[in-house]
């Protein structure tokens, strides 16, 4: 059983890497889109030779500063593609991490009794709200992924800045992830899991 | 000079005159991007300043309209911020002046001559000033075509060091424009007695500049079209390669 426990505790550290990663790869995520957000705000100007000033007497400047910066929106569009992956790895780690705990307690010989998998031994959590935890934790990171998904397609060629503002404020406040409770989750598992307490 | 003189002696000193130019050019091309990215900085901070002196007329301050002369007040200070960064742009700019000069200095600098002192059978490398002599009576210092590492004659590497310097010159023609355009917003034009009209739109060059304008030109000067870095890199590479299969 304490076995078991410190099982449960060392996924609770694993998820809470995980959650670390996604909050680097998030920041990084924002960040490429703001600077996406830039660009397409910028190209419309960039579109009226009228907007040159002195370069338009450059032969070819207008095109070859569009073609530059359509150049450099790509490749930050690649690049948000790569923290898509990160985040889409780091959810599924969550996921990962929430069904390896049910596992290991189903596969736990001689079976828990339903008094051991909800029993609390003094103020440690039981087994039953650990897993109910990590599945908890893991589904917010899931539906965060699924917002961003819907979201950074939107950062694309014609769409109004206004839209781009408020989706990029959106993502920044990440709906779907309670900071709070997430570390609370976290916390009383990996300390409860391995008979710590708290003060 | 015959292909024995030239492997043992021209090679070798052509090799390290090239790695030397390649070297040089490649601390250029690294102080070049951090004086382009004090420039952008100053650049955007003058330009932020002026649109903000632009607002002042129009700009609503409640209670301290009673304050007699605050909106000059602030206007003065402004314009001053906007000497200081204008001081910085220019600094920035005589800062890519400068490695490209540097650039061009690596560039042209490859050329390996060898000279045969007073009639002497003994062949050595020539000296900047035999360099000078050799070069004036008909040496073109490229080693009859041999290849410096590989493959590559020493006429191909200056070309590609020299293609490299050209995208540079086109670039630094832009970033002089920017920097003539940034002088004439802050110290307007000679006929005009204001550097600025009641809808906030400056006059550089004799012309109007609007905030789209000035939106155009700190793009021009952070996008640096005119340097083409996927051709820069892919010269690297080349160079690159040419050195690690010696």
């Amino acid at each position: 059983m304490e076995r078991l426990r410190q099982k449960v505790a060392g996924l609770h550290t694993c998820a809470e890497e995980y959650t670390e990663q996604w909050q680097q790869q998030h920041v990084r995520l924002l960040a490429l889109l703001g600077n996406a957000q830039a660009i397409l705000g910028r190209l419309p100007v960039l579109a009226n030779r009228a907007s040159y000033g002195v370069l338009a007497e450059v032969e070819g400047y207008t095109e070859r500063l569009q073609a530059q910066q359509v150049g450099a929106l790509e490749g930050l569009l690649s690049k948000c593609h790569d923290a898509m992956a990160s985040l889409r790895a780091c959810a599924q780690g969550l996921s990962r991490c929430a069904r390896d705990a049910q596992r290991q307690v189903a596969s736990q010989r001689p079976q828990l009794t339903v008094q051991q998998l909800v029993g609390h031994s003094g103020c440690e959590a039981s087994l039953q709200s650990c897993i109910d935890g990590l599945r908890q934790v893991a589904q917010m990171y899931e539906d965060e992924y699924r917002l961003i998904e819907a979201a950074v397609p939107r950062f694309s060629y014609g769409a109004a800045p206004g839209e781009l503002a408020a989706t990029a404020a959106l993502l920044g406040d990440q709906p779907s992830v309670q900071h709070a409770t997430i570390s609370e989750i976290l916390e009383k598992g990996r300390l409860t899991s391995t008979g710590e307490r708290r003060s | 000079m015959d292909p024995a003189g030239l492997g043992r002696l021209w090679r070798p000193a052509a090799q390290r005159r090239v790695r030397t130019a390649f070297s040089s050019i490649a601390s250029a091309r690294a102080d070049w991007a951090k004086a382009s990215s004090r420039g952008l900085a100053a650049a955007t901070a003058l330009v932020n300043a002026h649109i903000t002196k632009g607002f002042i007329g129009g700009m609503d301050i409640g209670i301290l309209a009673d304050l007699k002369g605050i909106k000059d007040s602030a206007k003065m200070k402004l314009r001053q911020r906007q000497e200081k960064h204008l001081a910085n742009v220019v600094e920035a700019y005589e800062e890519l002046v400068r490695t490209l000069s540097q650039m061009e200095e690596a560039a042209s600098s490859m050329r390996t001559y060898l000279v045969a002192p007073n009639g002497s059978p003994i062949v050595r490398v020539a000296n900047a000033e035999e360099s000078k002599l050799a070069e004036a009576a008909g040496d073109n210092g490229l080693g009859q075509g041999v290849p410096v590492y590989a493959c590559l004659s020493l006429k191909t590497l200056e070309s590609l060091a020299m293609e490299m310097v050209e995208f540079y010159k086109q670039e630094l023609h832009v970033k002089f424009l920017l920097t003539s355009e940034f002088q004439a917003l802050v110290h307007g034009t000679p006929e005009s007695s204001s550097d600025e009209d009641s809808a906030g739109v400056a006059r550089a060059s004799g012309r109007a500049v609007s905030e789209t304008t000035l939106q155009v030109y700190l793009t021009a000067w952070l996008g640096e079209a005119l340097l083409d870095k996927s051709r820069l890199d892919e010269i690297v590479g080349i160079m690159s390669e040419e050195m690690q299969a010696a």
